[in-house]
């Protein structure tokens, strides 16, 4: 390791950016206990990362990207099919009535274009820097907005 | 405005305090584990005794042949596919003591044991899943991970993931990786332990939805042997790289041996011809 982080350094920018791990592997894998594992893998790939981050930005998007690549191996294995039917995700207590509906939407949407909808709309990213974080052509990335948005429309609109 | 109602959703996705906090106090320890440099994760090997016992076990056990038919679909799914295994369920007494040991201690979770080879792993295993000449030829990767929980990272050779439920093996997955100029090759059997609770046999599928899926082959080798081979491509941050797996269905194991190439640096016809004569090597 090049340049080891202090735990404190470790804490902090755990503190800062657990939410939004949780938050990308949640949506992902659909599955509170296999989210979990992966929250606790992410950041144990962070202890093993020398890299020196430039901002909490920074840190922020290499965490999004060290997510959704955990996600995509966890998403590679057999058993997790199982674990995703008997997903524990009733435990989240919902504000207004359609949320939880609104939620399962989310859920159900394929993966590029659940992220789309969350680094956009949710993460405040613009859609150029969120196609640079998932590699994508920015045409690109917009088309999965444009139809993330519609098949989400008749919820969004509701209220 | 439309955004507040999503970010209202998001705002109440939350992990637990107590896990936050839980998943925190392991990353301290384990950053204190390393700084002070006491950390020497000697890999969990399998007793050489479990080997040994295993080993008398394969010869015991035979190979009978079943009447079961096992099946395997590939259908498209959600611009990816998904892939479902109807594979002979194993039968929970075939399965090691040292396995069934440590999936009651797994409760419902699961794990990683490392092996130095895929011949180590089937010895401990007590049975033959395939042996492969072609894939032995090339130069041997490493697979790991890390399980529930506090497990330790495993990277070896070859690597069992063991899934449990209610204390007893669910799926155990035998992982391997080989490389061979710029290919890559990563091979899955899957087995499906039987359910004391359930009369039939039980089916278990995978999706993958994040590569697209350009294309299915059946492709028959010269044993016989009857595999599907999809294509697919994914966007890797910029880079795209197609997919070749087979999945088929040899000695009550579901198989994935795959290969993934990045065309600008490697042919992909190539790598197809590759990944045939791998399967050629199937008996």
């Amino acid at each position: 390791m090049a340049d080891r982080r202090t735990a404190e350094e470790i804490s902090g920018i755990y503190r800062r950016h657990v939410g939004t791990v949780y938050q990308v592997c949640l949506m992902l894998l659909k599955s509170v206990p296999d989210a979990e594992d992966a929250v606790q893998t992410v950041f144990r790939k962070l202890l093993e990362y020398g890299g020196r981050f430039e901002s909490s930005e920074h840190e922020k998007a290499w965490l999004i990207v060290t997510a959704r690549n955990e996600c995509k191996n966890q998403l590679r294995h057999w058993w997790r099919t199982r674990r995703a039917d008997s997903a524990e995700l009733e435990g989240l207590a919902w504000e207004a009535p359609g949320d939880g509906e609104l939620w399962e939407l989310v859920l159900s949407l394929p993966e590029r274009e659940k992220l789309a909808v969350y680094l956009h709309y949710y993460q405040g990213y613009s859609t150029g820097e969120a196609a640079e974080l998932l590699g994508a052509n920015p045409a690109t990335f917009r088309s999965w907005l444009v139809r993330a948005r519609r098949k989400l429309k008749d919820l969004l609109e509701e209220e | 405005m439309e955004s507040k109602k999503l970010e209202r959703v998001f705002d109440r996705v939350r992990l637990s305090r107590e896990r936050e906090d839980a998943i925190l106090a392991d990353l301290t320890k384990k950053h204190n584990e390393e700084v002070s440099n006491m950390k020497q994760t000697a890999r969990r090997r399998v007793p050489a005794a479990a080997l040994a016992a295993a080993v008398l076990a394969i010869v015991l056990a035979g190979t009978a042949v079943a009447a079961y038919l096992s099946r395997l679909t590939v259908t498209p799914y959600e611009g990816g596919y998904k892939v479902r295994t109807e594979a002979k369920n194993i039968p929970q007494e075939s399965l090691p003591a040292d396995l069934r040991e440590r999936a009651a201690a797994l409760g419902g979770k699961s794990t990683h044991l490392p092996f130095g080879s895929w011949d180590e792993a089937e010895a401990y295993l007590g049975r033959e899943i395939a042996d492969n000449a072609r894939l032995d030829q090339m130069t041997k990767g490493e697979c790991g991970g890390i399980a529930s929980g506090d497990t330790e990272a495993v990277s070896a050779p070859c690597v069992i993931l063991l899934s449990a439920h209610k204390g007893l093996p669910d799926i155990i997955e035998v992982h391997a990786s080989f490389r061979e100029n710029l290919c890559h090759f990563s091979v899955e059997a899957v087995l499906i332990a039987k359910n004391p609770l359930l009369d039939g046999d039980k089916a278990i599928g995978f999706t993958n939805t994040l590569a697209d899926l350009t294309g299915t082959e059946t492709y028959v080798t010269p044993s016989g042997l009857e595999t599907t081979i999809v294509t697919s491509q994914e966007d890797v941050f910029g880079t795209v790289y197609t997919n070749y797996e087979a999945q088929f269905i040899l000695n009550d194991a579901t198989f994935r041996v795959g290969t993934s190439v990045n065309e600008r640096q490697a042919s992909g016809e190539e790598a197809l011809a590759l990944l045939k004569e791998v399967l050629d090597a199937y008996e």
